[in-house]
Parts: structure tokens; C-alpha cells; sequence
């Protein structure tokens, strides 16, 4: 979490859509100060949009602790730019939808995700859980 | 009740996949409810997902829950499937997401997804959604579709 989908009716080519995620991951992170290892992003193709739309973007994104409704604004907004440039569309056939999620409704790492802000001493107990468990950073890319 | 698991292509086996849907329906029946549960699994086609800047090799398990669950037994609940998840695929704990969204959010969600299609991308959707699972199911026994058309 957050979980970015992506919908479109054709495929974009590979190498758009890793630039497109790392937008994401890039916005995302930049505004929230979420750790990069947080975000998702999955790309449905083979979708009829609606009119006008041809690419939707739905985020989950955590809720609350030092999130503002201004601070979504500007991710929604940040988004919409920086997807549309890196699709190369136009802003207006870029659709951007954002949910928010309590964070204590996932567990990733093995934990709990944090609350907003809470972050830093989320992974820095993490990553001691792991290596008292001997689980070193994940290395399966492929 | 349902719940929609992500998964990447060519990842998880069939078995691993019969395994997870039983323990899956085992945990959410001890913890939540022994109301039905139906459980979707979408396959990612490779380079399809990212995590972490990366191709990912993530599962992401979404399951709805009573609005309201409490915290405590929510918690408890997810922990339970991320571990007996992690033992039958042997992923890595940062390569799992677990969530328990109260009822009434997961259909926003859902909504959300459906709202960004025509009309006609939402009939194709369902349909496509729904005759897939049926016939992986009446092939493998699991409810199995695909993110990618």
C-alpha cells in the first residue's frame, strides 16, 4: 500500500510503463514520505474506458496521521501531470481516482502497515524483526 | 463476503494455489464470519507489476470484512494469512500485502474500478471477469482470471 492499477485498452510498451511506476513511486513518495518499498503498481490492459479516458488511474493510499486533504489534492494533481507526461497523453485523457484506506487495514513485511508519518520506526522495526529471523532484503526480481 | 488475490504469472502453482484458497477460507471463517467467501484469483502478466521501483514479485491478498471489525481480531486475522501464506509460497515477507477492508469501502474500491470503463468495458469486464472464473473453476476448482484482456 498504496496500490496504484492502471487501465487501458491497449498495452503501453514496456519500457512506458516501468517509466509511468517510477512517476508514481517518484510523486508518491515525494509528497507523502511513504518508503519507495510501499508502492504497487499493476497495469490492466484490454479495457473499453470511458469517454475521453484513456488511461485510469485508481490509487489506494493510506489515511489519516499527518495526511491533510490538502496533501491528497496535491497528489491527485501532481499525479494526473506526471502520469500524462510520461504516458505522453494529453492531461485530459488521464483519469485520476484516490482512496483512502486506514493503514492498520494491511499487513505487509510481516507487520501492520504504520500510521501516516509514523514510517521511519515502522521500518527500523521491521528490519530488526527480519534479521532476528534471518530474512534478508528481498533479491527474487525475476 | 469476497476477496480478490493478486498473483504474478507463472509464480504460484495450481496446488500452492488450492492450498492458499483452503487456509484462506479456514483463517477467514475462525477469525470474521462463516459466511461465504468468495474468493477471485487475478494473474498478472509478467512485467505487468511493479513494487519497490521494480518488476515485482508480489501477491496482494484483499479480503472484506463486517464494517466496524474490530481492530484487535482484523490485525490478528491478517497476520494469521500473511504467515500461512508465506509458508506455503516461501515469499519473502516484503513480497506479501494482506488487507481487511470493512465491507462498504471494498465496494467503493470496486466501484472505482469499474467507474473508469464505458459501459460496454464494464459489461465485457464482468462478463470476461465471470466466464473465466467459471471456467477455471469447473477446470481447476478455483475462481482464476487475468488483470490483462
Amino acid at each position: 500500500m498504496p496500490l496504484y492499477t492502471l487501465a487501458s485498452k491497449k498495452p503501453f510498451p514496456e519500457p512506458i510503463r516501468f517509466d509511468i511506476a517510477q512517476v508514481i513511486t517518484d510523486v508518491h513518495c515525494g509528497l507523502t514520505g511513504a518508503p519507495s518499498e510501499f508502492v504497487n503498481v499493476v497495469f490492466m490492459t484490454g479495457y473499453s474506458m470511458r469517454k475521453g479516458t484513456i488511461l485510469g488511474v485508481n490509487g489506494n493510499v493510506r489515511m489519516g496521521g499527518d495526511r491533510t486533504a490538502g496533501l491528497y489534492e496535491k497528489l491527485n494533481e501532481q499525479m494526473h501531470i506526471r502520469i500524462a507526461e510520461a504516458a505522453q497523453l494529453p492531461k485530459e485523457n488521464v483519469l485520476i481516482t484516490l482512496i483512502g484506506i486506514e493503514s492498520n487495514w494491511v499487513v505487509e513485511g510481516g507487520m501492520v502497515l504504520p500510521f501516516p508519518g509514523d514510517e521511519a520506526e515502522w521500518l527500523e522495526r521491521k528490519n530488526a524483526t527480519h534479521a532476528a529471523m534471518g530474512i534478508g532484503p528481498v533479491t527474487d526480481y525475476h | 463476503m469476497r476477496s480478490l488475490i493478486a498473483i504474478q504469472e507463472g509464480q504460484i502453482s495450481l496446488e500452492q494455489i488450492k492450498a492458499l484458497e483452503e487456509v484462506v477460507r479456514k483463517l477467514y471463517a475462525e477469525h470474521v464470519s462463516d459466511e461465504k467467501l468468495t474468493i477471485i484469483w487475478n494473474i498478472a502478466a509478467k512485467q505487468h507489476t511493479i513494487t519497490d521501483r521494480r518488476w515485482s514479485r508480489s501477491s496482494t491478498v484483499s479480503m472484506e470484512v463486517p464494517d466496524g471489525f474490530e481492530t484487535q481480531r482484523r490485525e490478528a486475522f491478517m497476520l494469521e494469512v500473511d504467515k500461512a501464506w508465506r509458508a506455503i509460497t516461501g515469499q519473502h515477507p516484503d513480497q506479501v500485502s494482506v488487507g481487511a477492508f470493512d465491507q462498504s469501502r471494498y465496494s467503493d474500491i470496486l466501484t472505482g474500478n469499474l467507474t473508469r470503463l464505458s459501459p460496454w468495458g464494464r459489461f465485457t469486464y464482468l462478463f470476461k471477469l465471470f466466464s473465466r472464473a467459471m471456467i477455471s473453476k469447473l477446470r481447476y476448482g478455483v475462481l482464476i482470471t487475468r488483470f490483462n484482456q
